[in-house]
């Protein structure tokens, strides 16, 4: 999903990015993936880090408004979409 | 029509959202009796894949008055900190279908504004209220943390003043810790000028984990190497996803 969000605001008023938790990515090189793809270099601290500061673990989704405010925050459960994703998305680029 | 109350299970998530004060003239300290705040709204209707009958629409009640159709996701302004009660309704087929009410807690988690402004003699003044308490905090300009004289300022003065500050445009960034509970201002790009005075105000937020406050900072290295901080993307609306591939 996360991809096809990338794709639909190729504008610079959205930023979209995929964090992996768990160590190197340099394989999803061959992918061609297009939308920024970002590692830590030390997994362990980066999973314990995202644990304490959002109370979860990954997968984990965030919707930041542009004052930096969280908005939307998912574990990926429930049915929620792109186009909920999207009209959320469409409604804080208007605030 | 009961099978159709079985079938129509509502969901609703409320997260409760702080909004700052509106900036205030300086140099007068801003009241900090009068906070404001938002409710963030997530509401999902459920229907049985084999149901032919759609809801016409959804409604939401606060404090049993009725606030109008919603969005899947929408934002109520404004509510009071206190005890509320929320619904939810939706027309069915004509008959009106409603929740159970809910109780919530609303708590504004903005009580804090930091104002600054540029003085005539080029110093930069800082006015920092906690839930109308002076409170110490770190004030960074850029990558710079400005060099503070001693806070709370003397009784007679209700600012503090730093060095001169060169005319520029400046990434501002306020905190402090608090019972281990880190409090941001997000960050502002403020534009310096050769003005008489630049007022600044920045709302200052409890970074708690969870929806409604301010996400905390963040840094990653992308496939090249490069480091990817989302302090670059304030401004933008922002969309995170962590994963593990094993």
């Amino acid at each position: 999903m996360q991809s096809l969000i990338y794709e639909a605001y190729p504008d610079s008023q959205v930023a979209v990015c995929a964090v992996n938790m768990d160590g190197p990515i340099d394989h999803l090189r061959s992918f061609g993936l297009v939308m920024p793809m970002l590692q830590h270099a030390d997994a362990a601290f980066a999973r314990m880090k995202l644990g304490w500061q959002y109370g979860t673990y990954a997968p984990l989704y965030l919707v930041i408004d542009k004052r930096g405010i969280i908005r939307w925050k998912s574990n990926g459960q429930g049915s929620i979409g792109i186009e909920q994703v999207a009209t959320m998305i469409d409604g804080l680029l208007e605030e | 029509m009961d099978t159709l109350k079985k079938m129509m299970m509502m969901v609703m998530m409320f997260v409760i959202v702080g909004c700052g004060e509106e900036p205030g003239e300086a140099p007068t300290v801003p009241d900090p009796v009068v906070w404001t705040g938002n409710i963030l709204i997530h509401a999902s209707i459920h229907i049985s894949p084999d149901s032919t009958v759609l809801p016409d629409s959804v409604s939401i009640m606060l404090d049993r008055d009725s606030l109008g159709v919603i969005s899947n996701f929408d934002t109520l302004k404004g509510i009071s900190e206190g005890r509320h009660t929320i619904q939810c309704a939706s027309n069915w087929n004509g008959l009106l279908y409603r929740t159970h009410v809910q109780q919530i807690q609303v708590n504004h988690n903005v009580g804090s504004v930091l104002t600054a402004y540029l003085t005539r003699s080029g110093s930069l003044a800082v006015i920092a209220r906690h839930k109308g308490i002076d409170t110490p905090f770190i004030l960074k300009l850029g990558s710079d943390t400005l060099d503070l004289r001693p806070f709370p300022a003397p009784p007679e003065q209700e600012w503090v003043e730093f060095s001169p500050i060169p005319q520029g445009s400046y990434n501002v960034t306020a905190y402090w810790n608090e019972d281990s509970i880190s409090i941001e201002g997000w960050r502002q790009n403020v534009v310096i000028e050769a003005a008489e005075r630049t007022d600044i105000t920045i709302d200052l937020i409890e970074v708690a984990p969870d929806s409604g406050a301010h996400a905390p900072g963040m840094e990653a290295l992308d496939l090249d190497g490069n480091t990817w901080s989302l302090a670059d993307h304030w401004g933008k609306v922002i969309y995170l996803y962590f994963y593990e591939s094993t």
